[in-house]
């Protein structure tokens, strides 16, 4: 991959990561390293550094909420989760992806006629 | 053996070497710089001090009881440089914020400032302390310095002597760092407090050096002469300020009237 199109990418990455993060909680809470990890086992998220600002957005807009709780061994951790206003964030994010990839796949197919 | 600094990461105590210590810092610093202003920047800077705890935690596992450069240089490729954390679908607020996604180097880059520059001088290191300010070689000024002193040597001379008297001599390792545009880090100044003491061993240890400091006439020149026509030229600061600008006014109009003409007058 050259550098452009990697920066590209890059973009777009970060531009479907609220989506995820949101897929991510969808399936129950989770504590950031979770959720970190889970991004980066399917190479949506390449350093945690582009996360954090991310996830405090999300909570300070009331679409996450978070907990602290003990961990067995080092510092508390916080565990986040969907708020109701999260869910409905989540159904529009979906819908506007769904759009998008139709979008972007029509230009590759174009319908005969 | 390794000197530690003790800190309190996420609630937590940790021995830190003092290399990492250092590195530590930097990084945290620099990510300061880069979330300043940003939505929650207290949140997220708290979540990746606990973020690091957990992981110096888990570096060191149950036999180690020090954080090494190592565990710092890991848990700074696992985190990302501080860079990766501005978050590009905030809305962008200023266009001068904007510069965040130009590089570190840039956004820790600090506007430099005018001082004289006692380590590479000739006379009284203007010329060094203005090529610093614009970030340009001191050979170049004092080449064009030279090249003008033919054509407006009155005003050069007085120019240099103005801006000897007025601007500030780097005094202090901040100053130094200040006028070379570095960001004044404890790192930055230990590096800069390392290169003079580099420098004073070099000078000792230089034969030439040796001579010259023994001889007289070269002590008159480089420290009585200026210091006498630095209080001179302090003494007539304001009447040297008017006939500056004068002067400047005068040497305007013969540019001008040179660019008009295509005449150049080599007297003044």
């Amino acid at each position: 991959m050259t550098k452009e199109t990697a920066a590209s990418s890059a973009q777009m990455r970060k531009g479907v990561l609220e989506l995820c993060i949101l897929r991510v909680l969808r399936q129950g809470e989770a504590y950031t390293s979770d959720i970190v990890g889970a991004l980066q086992a399917v190479d949506l998220l390449v350093v945690e550094g582009t996360i954090y600002p991310l996830l405090t957005r999300m909570k300070n807009a009331e679409t996450l909420t978070y907990r602290w709780a003990e961990s067995p061994s080092g510092p508390p951790r916080k565990y986040y989760s969907m708020t109701p206003q999260g869910e409905r964030v989540l159904e529009a994010l979906e819908a506007s992806w769904d759009q998008f990839v139709d979008s972007v796949n029509s230009l590759s197919n174009p319908t005969p006629g | 053996m390794v000197e530690t600094r003790n800190i309190s990461l996420g609630g937590l105590l940790f021995h830190v070497e003092l290399p990492a210590y250092s590195r530590l810092q930097r990084y945290l610093s620099d990510l300061k710089d880069v979330l300043r202003g940003v939505e929650g920047e207290a949140d997220i800077l708290q979540e990746v001090e606990y973020r690091l705890a957990e992981l110096f935690t888990t570096f060191m596992g149950a036999n180690r009881t020090v954080v090494t450069l190592d565990d710092v240089e890991k848990a700074r490729g696992q985190l990302g440089e501080p860079i990766e954390f501005g978050d590009p679908e905030a809305p962008s607020e200023d266009p001068s914020k904007g510069s965040r996604s130009e590089g570190p180097s840039q956004s820790q880059r600090l506007r430099r400032r005018l001082f004289r520059d006692p380590d590479d001088r000739f006379l009284g290191g203007v010329a060094a302390g203005l090529a610093h300010r614009f970030g340009i070689d001191a050979v170049i000024v004092r080449v064009i310095l030279v090249a003008l002193l033919f054509g407006a040597g009155p005003v050069l001379l007085l120019m240099y002597l103005l801006l000897w008297a007025l601007v500030p001599k780097a005094r202090t390792a901040s100053d130094r760092l200040a006028m070379k545009g570095d960001p004044v880090t404890v790192d930055g100044i230990r590096n800069s407090v390392e290169e003079q003491l580099k420098k004073a061993q070099d000078q000792f240890d230089d034969p030439e050096i040796k001579g010259r400091l023994k001889s007289g006439w070269h002590r008159f020149i480089s420290e009585r002469l200026p210091q006498f026509i630095k209080a001179v030229a302090k003494v007539l600061g304001w009447l040297i300020i008017i006939a500056v600008v004068i002067m400047l006014l005068a040497l305007g109009g013969l540019i001008l009237s040179a660019l008009f003409t295509g005449y150049w007058s080599w007297t003044f």
